[in-house]
């Protein structure tokens, strides 16, 4: 009995493992994920170095006073690169459009003047955009910037001359505020934005793992059955003396096996992308980590977690198998069971979006929590999450058994459809629908 | 004991009758074939036999086997060759045949000769180690012709064994089949379209047309009933005559 079950195994990982599709499906990912986190060091990269470097800028000063030119040296030194320029603010627009300046800072004549009589002076900026891209909104981050900084040196100034004894950062900020979570009994020294930042990046390791698993796992699983059908190698099957249930488990068992590589390699690729991206990423609060791809939780769970969590992943992608594996036995040819997977697949993917969306189950009107809850699909999803708090969630203890009693019964249910007489009927009538479909189309 | 009853077969496909009351048994270790035109019901017929399909009516015995009811066992004892049996394109014919034969076999040795047999049956040399999907339509009928007869079935079930095959290959594997029949006692159930090699092939045949047997018996009776000259001339008339 064993015996069979590793040959039908051994069967169907090498016919998909050698199949040159297959290929293409596991390269893309590998190649896909790096490339997407190159390009974003290269936009993200270029936003950083537009910010703070070399930021070529015209300034139309008309300050009466010596301010005027104590801001252009300042932005000099900050790494503006400034050019200087006379005229009207529709010349200095024409000729920054010509030069591919990224902006003009206007510096009226009462610049100083306003100052000194202790009134709020203007510096006027004009942003030229000339492309749709990030990179141009970056350079209004880098000058703000510089302006912002060349105020406080000037408050500083102004505060240090009132002689009151007082420090300027004292006379700005008076309060100084620190903010600390309490989260589930643990401390962080950071505010619950950047917590729950760090628990939406985190969390979503483990359903993005069940988003992939759960895709590529029924799409082999379907596109391997409808094979046989084409083939008509699923007929020869039939007529062997092999239960066919034990047919069953060995096309669930390989499309798992191949899955299961797809997804590491997806995991890969993603590692490289989040690599590159996280490099550029702003810096972190102390006290938590807000970037990188990989799973760290927040509060260190029991061992019994890792297990629950490794359950309820095998039994969902067991479930998502058997329908891939009932969508290809109905399935008279490839093209058919294409079109079908979508319709079937998409719908168990739910709590992947609700669950990033949502964050909680309990915050969804009770209909929506139920029908989340019927998808064995949930719990890998809502165990990684709570894993991150350090917790097992109490889901798993009726979910886990729930999801495993359907999953037997779906695979039970398939096992029974797996007679050529039941499939050739289904098949006819799906064909014809499928016709229907695409004539109306 | 007769090797294959059957008795007032009848399937349905909706309103179709695909097989309309036949009834033919066939001896231990003869060979019988069904002729008839495409979609006379002989594929269904051999569908049946191999469990692939329920009867709608009547009851087929394989070595007194019930097909529906006993399938798990009939099929211990069965080969079935489908018409336009497909190949695994990513392995090769050796794997392919020896999965076969693990599915087959529980002991290694039973196994191991069974795989024996296939590659000598194939002919294949070493080319039986290349993936099937290099194999021309030859090479895969050759190989689906080993694998049905490397177990040695009680009753081997042939579709059109010798679809698509060219004047040679057909030759190889028309003698491939009577040399297992003559070798090892094998029943044969076949069907085609080929009336040399029907005539050839079969001890026995039965002429099917729109689901019912027209005529059924010895080929060389047969064409001695109707003064013809050889077994499709008598099919031609029968048929006209339906």
């Amino acid at each position: 009995m064993r015996r069979q079950l590793l040959a039908l195994v051994e069967k169907e990982v090498k016919d998909l493992l050698r199949d040159p599709r297959i290929y293409v499906g596991l390269a893309v990912p590998l190649l896909m994920f790096p490339l997407m986190g190159y390009l974003m060091e290269m936009t993200l990269g270029g936003l950083a170095d537009m910010s703070v470097r070399n930021l070529p800028v015209a300034v139309l000063n008309a300050d009466e006073g010596p301010t005027g030119g104590l801001l252009i040296a300042y932005m000099n030194a900050a790494g503006l690169n400034t050019t200087l320029t006379n005229g009207t603010l529709q010349q200095a627009i024409a000729r920054s459009r010509e030069e591919g300046l990224k902006a003009v800072i206007v510096i009226p004549s009462e610049f100083t003047s306003n100052l000194t009589a202790s009134r709020r002076a203007r510096v006027d900026v004009y942003y030229v955009i000339e492309k749709s891209a990030i990179t141009e909104v970056a350079a209004s981050g880098g000058i703000e910037a510089v302006l912002f900084a060349f105020s406080r040196y000037l408050s500083d100034q102004i505060l240090s001359s009132a002689s009151s004894g007082l420090s300027p950062e004292f006379s700005r900020d008076p309060l100084s505020v620190t903010s600390a979570s309490v989260l589930r009994g643990h401390e962080f020294d950071v505010n619950p934005s950047v917590l729950l930042g760090r628990l939406s990046t985190q969390g979503m390791f483990v359903p993005l793992i069940m988003f992939v698993l759960s895709t590529v796992v029924a799409q082999v699983a379907a596109t391997a059955t409808a094979v046989e059908n084409e083939e008509k190698t699923l007929e020869t099957l039939l007529t062997l003396p092999v239960p066919r249930f034990h047919i069953l488990m060995g096309k669930l068992a390989g499309s798992v096996a191949v899955a299961v590589i797809g997804a590491i390699l997806y995991l890969i690729g993603f590692v490289f992308y989040m690599g590159p991206v996280s490099d550029v990423m702003p810096g972190e609060p102390s006290g938590v980590s807000i970037t990188g791809g990989g799973f760290q939780p927040l509060i260190e769970p029991p061992a019994e977690a890792y297990f629950a969590l490794a359950i309820s992943l095998l039994v969902a992608v067991l479930f998502t198998t058997s329908l891939g594996v009932i969508i290809g036995a109905l399935s008279s040819d490839v093209r058919i069971a294409t079109s079908l997977i979508g319709v079937v697949v998409v719908p168990t993917l739910v709590p992947f979006f609700v669950v990033s969306i949502a964050g909680d189950l309990s915050v969804l009107p009770l209909p929506l929590q139920l029908l989340v809850y019927a998808l064995p699909t949930t719990y890998p999803i809502v165990a990684g999450r709570e894993i991150l708090l350090g917790a097992v969630p109490s889901e798993l203890v009726w979910g886990v058994p729930y999801s495993l009693i359907l999953t037997v019964l779906v695979i039970l249910v398939t096992s029974r459809l797996l007679s050529t007489e039941k499939i050739l009927a289904l098949q006819h009538k799906i064909s014809g629908i499928t016709r229907r479909t695409r004539r109306a189309e | 004991m007769q090797a294959l009853e059957v008795t007032d077969l009848v399937k349905t496909f909706g309103t179709v009758k695909a097989v309309d009351g036949i009834s033919f048994s066939v001896s231990q270790g003869e060979i019988f074939g069904l002729i008839g035109a495409n979609g006379a019901g002989k594929t269904t017929a051999l569908r049946i036999v191999a469990t692939l399909l329920l009867p709608s009516a009547g009851e087929v015995l394989v070595f007194n086997r019930d097909v529906v009811r006993d399938a798990d066992l009939v099929r211990r004892m069965i080969s079935y060759l489908a018409e336009d049996a497909g190949t695994y394109r990513n392995l090769s014919g050796h794997e392919y045949l020896d999965i076969v034969s693990r599915l087959c076999y529980d002991l290694p040795e039973q196994a191991g000769r069974a795989m024996d047999r296939a590659t000598k049956l194939s002919g294949l040399g070493d080319r039986i180690h290349d993936r099937m999907r290099t194999y021309s339509k030859g090479m895969k009928r050759r190989i689906q012709i080993a694998r049905a007869l490397m177990t040695e079935p009680k009753l081997a079930i042939l579709d059109e064994p010798t679809y698509g095959l060219d004047v040679s290959q057909s030759y190889r594997v028309r003698h491939m089949i009577r040399a297992s029949s003559v070798e090892t006692g094998l029943t044969v159930l076949l069907s085609s379209h080929n009336m040399l090699e029907v005539e050839y092939l079969c001890d026995r045949v039965a002429l099917v047309h729109e689901g019912k047997i027209l005529e059924q018996g010895r080929t060389e009776d047969l064409v001695k009933k109707h003064g013809a000259s050889n077994l499709e001339d008598v099919f031609m008339e029968v048929v006209a005559n339906a």
